[in-house]
């Protein structure tokens, strides 16, 4: 892939998370009984810069989109509660994807999780309290439905949107090669 | 729909259950904490003001606390056998009456209409601030309930 064509790509997956973020902010939240839980549907393009991306450029995706987002409708205090968030999602989205046999179902589940967990340990050092994390379980088990959910839709999307299969192969096929320099 | 779910593998199940496990670790880290305590204390609470604070060793017999408000609203509350129960209120939905008594650390007893917070502590340690945590949790889901 041409250093423009990677460009390119990144930025149009981090605009396209930009704008999920923010379309998804003006519908009202389904969960009115657990305030702070949401649907998370930008992190079907996480789990598409995963499957498509090296990890350095996924990084760059989730910066850019971090910071775009903050700046268009964040304050300094979102910035740090969604950034905690999104680099915990990232990590354990990471780790997961590394396991045996798993599929994108199980690393979106993992993301919204520890996305949600990182919000709360912000949260409870800003607060100086250990319980805050006691909201925890409301918060996971609302993610992990959702993160089912939006792992469904990036399954389906890497598989029937023909110019992806292009870059998962590009993937692989610069994962081997590294593997045959290092040999 | 059965094909969504054909798309999860076993590690997906396994992977799901591991968190589901995670997301209730707090829990049992705080209960933890929280039974570690020797001397267990009763905190009341209203409008996240702490207006008693007392060792549950410190009675021997039955004592009873009233808390009134200026508008008429009152709540009784009987401290007896290291066990705490709201035994009067006057307000409209009786919940704090009917949710019984409470013995162990972390329990609590809410009276949401009159902003009481009955709160069994087991360290004297309770700082302002984490009451105002607890409670604006329990307020906001309690306004989201009306």
């Amino acid at each position: 892939m041409s250093n423009n064509q990677r460009l390119v790509y990144i930025a149009l997956l981090a605009s396209q998370a930009v704008i999920i973020g923010l379309v998804e902010r003006m519908i009202p939240s389904p969960f009115f009984f657990a305030p702070g839980a949401k649907l998370g549907l930008a992190n079907i393009i996480t789990c598409m810069a995963l499957y498509t991306l090296p990890v350095k450029d996924t990084m760059k995706v989730v910066v850019i989109r971090l910071l775009l987002q903050t700046l268009l409708a964040g304050t300094v205090s979102t910035f740090l509660y969604s950034g905690m968030g999104a680099l915990a999602s990232f990590l354990g989205m990471l780790f997961v994807k590394h396991l045996p046999k798993v599929s994108i179902i199980g690393v979106s589940a993992t993301g919204a999780v520890f996305h949600n967990i990182g919000q709360l340990v912000v949260a409870s050092l800003v607060a100086n309290t250990f319980s805050v994390m006691l909201y925890l379980p409301v918060l996971s088990l609302i993610g992990i439905l959702t993160g089912i959910a939006t792992g469904i839709a990036a399954h389906y999307l890497l598989h029937r949107v023909e110019r992806l299969h292009y870059y998962m192969d590009l993937k692989t096929l610069e994962i081997d090669d590294m593997k045959e320099v290092r040999l | 729909m059965t094909r969504f779910f054909k798309l999860a593998t076993v590690s997906d199940v396994l992977i799901i259950l591991v968190l589901i496990v995670i997301s209730f670790l707090p829990f049992a880290v705080f209960y933890a904490q929280q039974s570690s305590g020797g001397e267990r204390f009763v905190v009341i609470t209203k409008d996240q003001t702490v207006l008693h604070e007392i060792a549950l060793s410190d009675i021997d017999d039955t004592e009873q606390i009233t808390i009134d408000s200026d508008d008429g609203h009152y709540n009784t509350i009987n401290i007896s056998n290291g066990e705490v129960h709201m035994h009067d209120a006057n307000c409209n939905d009786q919940v704090c009456v009917r949710s019984g008594a409470i013995d162990s650390p972390g329990e609590t007893i809410v009276c949401l209409p009159h902003k009481v917070i009955v709160e069994i502590t087991a360290k004297d340690s309770t700082d302002d601030q984490e009451i105002d945590i607890i409670s604006s949790f329990i307020f906001t889901k309690g306004l989201h309930y009306e």
